[in-house]
């Protein structure tokens, strides 16, 4: 309940943006739409690409945005708001964890679907897409004859996620540190940019050490389990600097 | 007593804000926090609010470490607006409700009424006259054992003082203390129990107000012009 109460004000916070993304989406939709009704392809083309490029900015500027808004949460005077209230570090780190999370898992579903949408569209319209079908069969049955499923995919999935909030967590790492025990440090936030690096540098080296030798990527029997393990280690890593985290917000920081 | 701080230091970089500082606050009394500008007194408060670390030594409020427990005794205002920038007036009263069990919606409507704020006003657009109302309000409607309210007359025109002091006065009731910092000391000085004079992060003199003047045979106003001047 204490959590859900501080999630809901951190959903709040990013709220703005959100916002702006939903509007832009609905734009380059309109831009789609209106290459669908008067069958001009090269608007259809341009509106696809631009969506492209703008599901990856998107995806890449919600997580910024939960980093962003941790780093104001410690520098800015709206900071008391959030610390004079009665929860521990780890209920307000663990808050701002899932917040992230919950956006980055929610705005990736829905750009599938608006990219699922599309296509569907795309598919029923054009009988030429026919050709487009026979790949997408053909790819599936390549896919499935190498024995990849559905579990497969639900494993990068994770992997991709997991990763995600691993990066956000580093980064909370990096920020209190800076925050704490390189407070009196000159260059502080170049330092713990350097941190965040170097972090994510030694996590990828574990990660490779651990199971590059145990599992080949390219047998594919293995993915499911590769892939598994990958976020296992992801999930590892984000306890762990979500506990460092919280651990230096209660013992060091002064907002 | 219910605040106990033992040898407190905060150190930033060099610069030592609170030098070793011990006293006790008492149950049930007004207490003026008097000092100037960057004497030590918000660094203190901050402390006591949870925010700040100290470098050293100890603070507790009856008996507790300061933390989630002491954080839903001790109503904190600081002297800078702090609201989030989306906050209308209303989200702010939202936003204690969700937060502080002490908090009561209907003394918070009742003081936004007094304060002569609405309730969709943004803000961050407010005037600081008003933001500074608004902090009062939101922090005096909560039911806390201990207010800390840092500066509350800044930026308060000197007709609207008066109607702040009543409502800062109204808040004072038996089981509750209140630590009111101000550089404004002759406003403080007819309501005060106590007086803690702080100065380059030291206590300078401490004591209750009525024995200090009758001690030095001086106001408060002119115990503070002599200790500053």
């Amino acid at each position: 309940m204490v959590m859900l109460k501080l999630m809901k004000y951190e959903f709040r916070k990013q709220a703005f943006s959100k916002m702006v993304i939903l509007l832009l989406v609905g734009l380059i939709e309109l831009l789609f739409f209106f290459g669908i009704i008067t069958d001009k392809s090269d608007v259809m083309g341009t509106a696809m690409g631009i969506l492209t490029i703008f599901t990856f900015g998107a995806l890449f500027f919600l997580a910024f945005e939960s980093i962003i808004t941790f780093s104001n949460d410690l520098k800015q005077k709206s900071s008391y708001m959030l610390f004079l209230t009665p929860h521990t570090s780890y209920s307000i780190v663990g808050a701002k964890v899932l917040a992230a999370a919950i956006q980055i898992t929610l705005a990736g579903v829905a750009f599938f679907l608006v990219y699922s949408l599309d296509i569907a569209v795309l598919v029923g319209k054009y009988n030429q897409l026919e050709a487009l079908k026979e790949i997408i069969n053909h790819f599936l049955q390549e896919v499935f004859s190498l024995n990849i499923q559905f579990k497969d995919i639900a494993a990068v999935v994770a992997v991709i996620i997991t990763s995600w909030i691993s990066t956000i967590t580093v980064a909370f790492f990096s920020i209190t540190l800076s925050a704490t025990f390189l407070a009196n440090v000159k260059l502080k936030g170049l330092v713990s940019f350097l941190i965040f690096i170097a972090l994510n540098y030694v996590f990828g080296r574990i990660v490779n050490m651990s199971l590059g030798k145990v599992y080949d990527v390219n047998n594919f029997n293995n993915l499911m389990m590769y892939y598994s393990l990958i976020s296992l280690f992801m999930l590892c890593f984000t306890i762990i600097t979500y506990i460092g985290t919280s651990w230096m917000l209660d013992k060091k920081v002064s907002v | 007593m219910i605040l106990q701080c033992r040898d407190l230091v905060k150190k930033y970089y060099s610069k030592t804000a609170v030098n070793g500082i011990s006293f006790d606050i008492d149950q049930g009394k007004i207490y003026a926090l008097l000092g100037p500008n960057g004497s030590g007194k918000t660094t203190f408060m901050k402390i006591a609010a949870g925010l700040v670390k100290p470098t050293s030594g100890t603070i507790t409020y009856k008996g507790n470490e300061i933390g989630p427990v002491t954080k839903k005794r001790i109503a904190y205002m600081s002297t800078e607006p702090f609201f989030y920038n989306y906050m209308t007036v209303a989200d702010v009263g939202k936003y204690y409700n969700d937060f502080f069990e002490d908090f009561d919606v209907k003394r918070y409507e009742e003081l936004i009424d007094r304060m002569e704020l609405n309730m969709k006003d943004k803000s961050k657009t407010l005037s600081s006259g008003l933001a500074a109302k608004l902090k009062i309000a939101a922090t005096l409607a909560r039911k806390a054992e201990l207010y800390m309210l840092d500066e509350p007359l800044n930026g308060i025109d000197i007709i609207a003082r008066d109607k702040i002091i009543t409502t800062i006065l109204e808040a004072a009731k038996e089981d509750v203390t209140l630590l009111i910092s101000s550089h404004l000391v002759d406003e403080l000085e007819k309501i005060i129990d106590n007086a803690i004079f702080v100065k380059n992060g030291n206590i300078a003199l401490m004591g209750e107000a009525e024995d200090l003047r009758v001690k030095h045979g001086k106001s408060i106003v002119e115990l503070y012009k002599e200790i500053y001047a």
